[in-house]
């Protein structure tokens, strides 16, 4: 019974990401028939990497958990459809937040996903659930500085301002701060409610072959 | 005697954040005589959690702490940080590497005393790091919200603190990785061997 129900929950995530999914073709041709450049190329990048957990299932037998993979189409699809179709980055300068607030807590769910997994399968590593979630908020902090160092060269390269000013890289470091901070608190629940332990079982036997594997070389 | 000498050089500069805490007070620059006094405190926690916890912490890293914190409240008060080039730059750099020592050094104790956690070399390495560049962001966001609050320009612009932001990865990555070569070496071990001793009686105690 709980098989099927949990089951059901996954289909209903994995029908939502589809949605999105088509949502960012009918975006891509929007921006094809708009002649802009940027956001067809960020609509074509955005589609290929929210197909990853699809390519993923079907050919690796690796099967995400539907909540990642509504979440990793939800943070591409509000980037190129809102930022990109509805221009709304400019006129809404604060639009970011949200996008960084989104992206960050979807890092933070994977980082989460990736310790609590190695916690359970790997001899390498045991931890306990707040040391895991402190881990889990720093690593949201620093992906936040990876990626604001990646737009500060991207825009010294390519002579574009994407930080715009200190005031708004600031905000954004903060807002991915509160990302993975509440993530974290999230995590704490679901690690102790054993949810997370439901949400990747799949992922958990993948993770123990690959250890196995790598046991036998 | 050799021992004397950090210790000498530890509390003189402890005594002199106090007179530079009065200086400000002279000339009424009450942030940096709130950042002076708070700093001669700060520079009291290697005694305090010697005397509180029983955890024996070397000279030499008593002497790191008080000088990472004496250099950045005498660059305030005595406002080197706007009249040397670079003289910011190389504070983030000693004060994040200095983080990056305590941080790993934490880890490895927690790993060996503390059942909660079990990791090998490569997690300890990476942990460092990232908690390196983690404080940097805190240290950031905490000037950008005095900035924001009281009106000061502690931020100059976006260049100077993605370059901040830079110096304190690096410096992580530097000690991060130079740590995990001693600690397989062993060379690790046998530096904080003092702290090791004390920290593991201190956790076994608890």
């Amino acid at each position: 019974m709980t098989g099927i129900k949990k089951q059901g929950c996954q289909t209903r995530w994995t029908y939502v990401a589809h949605v999105l999914r088509v949502g960012m073709v009918l975006l891509l041709l929007v921006a094809i028939s708009k002649d802009d450049l940027r956001w067809m190329l960020e609509c074509i990048a955005g589609i290929i990497i929210s197909t990853a957990p699809i390519l993923l299932k079907r050919f690796f037998k690796i099967g995400l958990p539907g909540i990642i993979d509504f979440m990793i189409a939800f943070a591409l699809c509000l980037h190129v459809g809102m930022g990109g179709l509805f221009d709304v980055y400019y006129p809404i300068p604060d639009f970011d937040i949200v996008t960084h607030f989104v992206s960050s807590v979807l890092i933070a769910f994977l980082a989460l996903n990736a310790i609590y997994l190695l916690d359970k399968h790997w001899d390498g590593l045991f931890i306990h659930v707040y040391a895991m979630a402190f881990a889990v908020v720093v690593i949201t902090m620093a992906s936040g500085v990876v990626w604001e160092f990646a737009e500060w060269v991207a825009g010294m390269l390519l002579g574009m301002d994407f930080q715009l000013c200190l005031e708004d890289t600031m905000m954004d470091l903060l807002v991915d701060t509160i990302g993975g901070t509440a993530m974290a608190m999230v995590g704490i629940n679901l690690v102790k409610e054993g949810k997370l332990h439901e949400m990747t079982e799949d992922l958990g036997r993948l993770t123990v072959s690959y250890i196995n594997r790598k046991k036998k070389l | 005697m050799n021992k004397q000498i950090p210790l000498i050089a530890s509390w003189l500069m402890k005594c002199a954040m106090i007179v530079m805490g009065i200086y400000s007070i002279r000339i009424h620059d009450w942030l940096w005589m709130f950042a002076s006094f708070s700093g001669f405190i700060l520079s009291m926690a290697p005694n305090i959690i010697e005397r509180r916890f029983d955890i024996r912490i070397p000279l030499l890293l008593d002497l790191a702490i008080t000088l990472a914190i004496f250099l950045h409240v005498g660059g305030g008060v005595l406002k080197m940080y706007w009249t040397i080039p670079f003289y910011d730059k190389i504070g983030h750099f000693f004060t994040s590497a200095l983080i990056a020592f305590i941080a790993l050094t934490t880890v490895y104790l927690l790993d060996e005393y503390w059942a909660g956690l079990h990791t090998d070399l490569r997690g300890m390495v990476f942990v460092t790091i990232i908690f390196t560049m983690a404080v940097g962001v805190t240290w950031e966001i905490g000037e950008f919200g005095m900035d924001q609050f009281f009106g000061t320009h502690e931020q100059r612009d976006l260049h100077d603190t993605m370059t901040d932001l830079i110096v304190d990865t690096i410096a992580g990555v530097i000690v991060a990785v130079s740590g995990g070569y001693s600690i397989k070496s062993g060379r690790f071990q046998k530096r904080i061997e003092m702290i090791d001793e004390s920290a593991g009686e201190a956790i076994g105690r608890g």
